[in-house]
């Protein structure tokens, strides 16, 4: 049950940020270009983190909105990994 | 099962109250922040400096993370090892930065953006949203506050020290009425804003 649940909770999180990444246009090859470099613009492009690794997932020639729809889904499941985790830390502490 | 829903929740307003604006730092700034805090609380130093790290390749505002350190050890930790620590971290973060701006200092744009000018017009011109955002902080501050002393020490002491940060840089740098911009203390703000016990991962 306690799994099921979980899983339930992740599934949904992986739907709800897949949704909106579709919701923002981030199918389009361009735009996800555009996105996954952080526009090529500073300081935007300072944050380099998700460009650096979506540039070894892009040089492989995965195309750029298949990166960026894949990558904004994990991250969202990924939240509510240490969503979880934090409220699990800090549950009960005083 | 009620932490489930809240960290469910906490993601969809975070997605639908940034969706013109989100850039693909923005979650894992939330994550990486999360992390973090739990590492620093735990004394988990290696697992904490591994996240500082990759924190400080995601956004330039990791160096808040170093602050709440030195605030949070100062009486907990022996200065020596409190000073090599710090120091150590504004290594990791310099170092970074300094790469970083290296590698793109021909592109297009500025290092650092000041809008603080633009967003007091923009704010003036937009008064009936400005009194509504001033609401919105007013009520989430309250939800923040109340019951403060129930609270983790450590959580109380993380969000008075960087909310107040975060208030300054959303008003000098943020974009007006773009929320995202709190990134770095959202999860900790939503783990203050609902009661302790809600956070128990069971019913």
């Amino acid at each position: 049950m306690k799994f099921r649940y979980r899983l339930l909770t992740f599934l949904l999180a992986a739907a709800l940020s897949l949704s909106v990444a579709l919701l923002m246009g981030y199918n389009d090859p361009q735009l996800a270009l555009q996105k996954l470099h952080n526009f090529d613009y500073r300081p935007f492009v300072y944050r380099a983190l998700v460009p650096w690794v979506a540039s070894l997932f892009l040089w492989l020639g995965i195309p750029p909105q298949w990166v960026l729809m894949a990558i904004f889904t994990l991250c969202g499941v990924v939240y509510i990994a240490v969503a979880l985790y934090f409220f699990r830390t800090f549950q009960g502490v005083k | 099962m009620r932490a489930s829903w809240i960290a469910l929740t906490s993601l969809a307003v975070f997605l639908l109250t940034s969706i013109r604006s989100i850039l693909v730092y923005d979650l894992p700034t939330l994550f990486l922040f999360g992390l973090a805090l739990i590492f620093m609380y735990e004394q988990r130093f290696t697992a904490y400096l591994v996240v500082f790290l990759l924190a400080s390749v995601n956004r330039e505002t990791a160096f808040v993370l170093t602050v709440l350190f030195f605030v949070w050890f100062f009486k907990r930790m022996d200065l020596g090892t409190l000073l090599y620590f710090c120091v150590g971290q504004a290594l990791i973060f310099v170092a970074i930065q300094l790469f970083i701006h290296f590698i793109y200092q021909d592109l297009p744009g500025d290092v650092f953006w000041s809008r603080f000018q633009t967003n007091l017009v923009f704010y003036s011109n937009h008064p009936w949203a400005s009194a509504r955002d001033i609401l919105i902080f007013g009520v989430l501050t309250w939800a923040v506050i109340r019951n403060w002393k129930t609270k983790p020490i450590f959580l109380r002491t993380a969000f008075v020290v960087l909310a107040p940060i975060f208030f300054v840089l959303f008003w000098i740098a943020g974009f007006s009425f773009e929320y995202r911009t709190f990134g770095e203390i959202y999860l900790l703000s939503v783990s203050l804003l609902v009661p302790n016990q809600w956070l128990r991962l069971t019913a």
